[in-house]
């Protein structure tokens, strides 16, 4: 399963994560407060640049990465302009390039072992109040490797259905593959009781 | 623990799974999916907190930017968009459906089901939901819930499907429906 992170390196990988959510968080705050047209504009010009300079090959897997919120985009300025509300759509719609635009900024230049790090840390105090997360990192693998595992058992079951059915399976997969899913778990936790005996 | 650890796990990848069905975009670019059925099974047969900890366990990945979201989307945007509300009451509403599930054990599991789905999985959810949208999207509360009515109809189509999938796994496999029996 592959993450959102970007394969061409870049300036913003060398940056700690927890800078990178900071930052985030900080400007996201700030630009919802904002009001001024010129002042959002300057920003979203300062992020556009922020996205050209590591050049043109992460910028176009930067517009490719957003193409998905683009309808959206429109629906929203198509509604404010039916409203009669253009300036206050379009003010709204600078403020959401500027906090997406940024946050996808930071998905694409923080690698998915660093955040995970970032969150066994963070959970760690919890420890002294006997809430013990260092299972997390296993969790996190297991749900990442069973995503294709269930998607190749849907597409079989899908593939035996129509060898018996001329009507679309729909729904009625669901319920064996919530049975797969069942039987696949506790396989997982006779193997992960396996593994810590062995372990302690 | 083992035995929890693999089911949340599990629960979150079949969530994840769900989503590759193919999905309907509708107006403010929050699109229609199976994932939310995942959310409502998550919660009624996991029972409370391993079902709200599954769907928890997935809008961290989402955000950590695995794309485990409907259409393959993930990242930390999905947070700031108009969906960002829903997702966040994801497990909350598995929670809540599984609370539900584990306070009726004894009434038909389709019945509670049907209600823990519609509660849990439905209720629940919008109410992060459209107040999410009402932050992002500076509309009143009332253009934002006439407007998310669109979504009620898909959803109570997946409200009944849980509920039929949960009378299934009770009738065949009752030891699995957790909520019923832990």
């Amino acid at each position: 399963m592959l993450s959102l992170n970007s394969p061409i390196k870049t300036p913003y990988h060398n940056l700690p994560v927890v800078w990178k959510l900071a930052i985030l968080s900080i400007t996201t705050i700030i630009v919802y407060q904002l009001e001024n047209h010129l002042i959002l504009t300057a920003l979203f010009l300062v992020l556009f640049l922020l996205k050209l300079i590591p050049g043109v090959d992460f910028f176009k897997l930067v517009i490719r990465n957003l193409t998905p919120i683009i309808p959206f985009m429109v629906i929203i300025l198509l509604w404010h302009i039916f409203t009669g509300a253009i300036v206050q759509g379009m003010v709204l719609l600078v403020k959401f390039m500027i906090v997406i635009c940024l946050a996808n900024l930071v998905t694409m230049t923080s690698q998915l072992d660093d955040m995970i790090v970032l969150i066994e840390k963070l959970v760690k105090p919890l420890r002294k109040i006997g809430l013990d997360l260092s299972f997390l990192g296993l969790t996190f693998g297991l749900v990442i490797r069973s995503v294709p595992n269930l998607l190749e058992i849907t597409r079989r079951l899908n593939f035996s259905w129509r060898s018996r059915s001329l009507k679309r399976p729909t729904w009625r997969l669901v319920f064996p593959l919530i049975c797969f899913a069942l039987d696949d778990a506790d396989h997982v936790a006779e193997a992960i009781k396996a593994r810590r005996s062995i372990n302690s | 623990m083992e035995r929890n650890i693999a089911y949340i796990a599990l629960f979150a990848a079949l969530t994840a799974a769900l989503g590759f069905i193919p999905i309907i975009t509708l107006a403010f670019g929050v699109p229609i999916t199976a994932q939310t059925l995942g959310v409502m099974l998550s919660g009624c047969i996991l029972g409370s907190w391993r079902g709200g900890l599954a769907s928890l366990l997935l809008i961290v990945l989402i955000a950590l930017g695995v794309p485990l979201l409907a259409g393959g989307r993930g990242g930390l945007g999905l947070f700031f968009s108009p969906s960002g509300g829903f997702l966040i009451g994801w497990p909350i509403g598995a929670f809540v459906c599984g609370l539900i599930m584990e306070h009726f054990r004894k009434t038909h599991p389709f019945a509670i089901g049907l209600f823990a789905s519609v509660i849990g999985g439905i209720i629940v959810v919008y109410i992060p939901g459209i107040f999410g949208m009402y932050l992002v999207l500076e509309q009143t509360l009332v253009h934002i819930i006439y407007s998310v009515m669109i979504f009620v109809p898909g959803d109570l189509i997946k409200a009944i499907i849980s509920s039929l999938i949960i009378m299934l796994l009770c009738k065949y496999r009752p030891e699995s429906v957790i909520s019923r029996n832990g």
